[in-house]
């Protein structure tokens, strides 16, 4: 089972359109670089992985302010910051896992988990159980990444994350 | 007339959207309270009058069916409108949700579809009066 580089873009687009009014650019598909975000949510149900959306620090005001309604003249809160990358994580995900499995499963999504990650290749994980899809938006590049476990993924929790606890978001 | 509306989620950050895009949907808006799970919102509706809820499933303390289930348990708030707001996209949680005379909103979920689902709620309980 794999989702395609363009079916993970679609959804992301989509939501980041729709949630942040955030639109795809032309530009250079290059890797995420500078200051970044990052939103991973751990997903349980047939088949087990993560979801996770990188963003450069500096697109995160202007999503916050068009996701919350929020006045442009201030810098949106940390904290606003991290929760709103972390919604947008959650509903990729939660709309990439019917992608995968069809309509009748249901799935238990993590709340998502918000760190700093290194603009390194090496921190990005690579694999046949691993999809990449960038999106370039106005003010920098959008990286969302779909691990997903090898078959037996469902009792033994995914290989970067701990299994989401029962009634997660 | 306004609608007196609840949301209930546990995220802050979705509430504040849900609200936004309340706001921004062209329905006759009136108080907005909000819950972050479905104790909390159980709690509101004891205090005061509320026209539709809007809730997400999966919260901590009670989750949304949970609360729904509550509700409707309760002879006040047989026919309240509800409007489950939710990532699940799964045809059996949805049916489930359906079973319970709740509409269903996926996200992401925009100011039209918003109101078209509260409108067409609206006047099922508008029917059931006549």
């Amino acid at each position: 089972m794999r989702v395609s580089e363009e079916q993970l873009a679609a959804v992301a687009k989509e939501v980041l359109e729709t949630m942040a009014f955030a639109f795809e650019m032309p530009g250079e598909d290059a890797p995420v670089t500078g200051d970044l975000l990052r939103a991973t949510v751990d997903f349980r149900g047939p088949f087990c992985g993560a979801l996770s959306l990188t963003l450069p620090r500096a697109v995160m005001p202007d999503l916050v302010v068009n996701m919350l309604g929020v006045g442009e003249e201030e810098i949106p809160p940390e904290q606003d910051q991290r929760d709103a990358i972390g919604e947008l994580a959650n509903v990729i995900c939660g709309n990439i896992v019917q992608v995968l499995a069809g309509p009748q499963p249901v799935f238990e999504l993590a709340p998502p988990k918000i760190d700093l990650p290194k603009p390194t290749p090496a921190s990005t994980p690579t694999g046949e159980n691993v999809t990449h899809a960038r999106i370039s938006l106005e003010a920098g590049l959008a990286e969302v990444t779909l691990l997903l476990q090898p078959d037996n993924a469902q009792t033994h929790g995914t290989a970067h994350m701990a299994a989401p606890a029962p009634n997660a978001r | 007339m306004p609608l007196n509306l609840l949301i209930v989620d546990d995220s802050a950050t979705m509430r504040r959207m849900v609200s936004r895009t309340l706001q921004m949907s062209g329905l006759p808006v009136g108080t907005i309270r909000e819950a972050a799970n479905g104790r909390e919102g159980l709690e509101a509706l004891e205090q005061a009058s509320v026209d539709v809820v809007f809730v997400d499933i999966n919260m901590p303390v009670m989750n949304g069916m949970e609360m729904i289930d509550a509700i409707r348990k309760d002879p006040r708030w047989l026919s309240l409108p509800i409007v489950v707001i939710s990532t699940e996209s799964s045809a059996t949680r949805i049916e489930d949700v359906r079973r319970r005379g709740v509409q269903f909103i996926h996200k992401p979920f925009t100011p039209e579809r918003v109101r078209e689902v509260v409108q067409t709620l609206l006047k099922e309980v508008e029917h059931a009066r006549v």
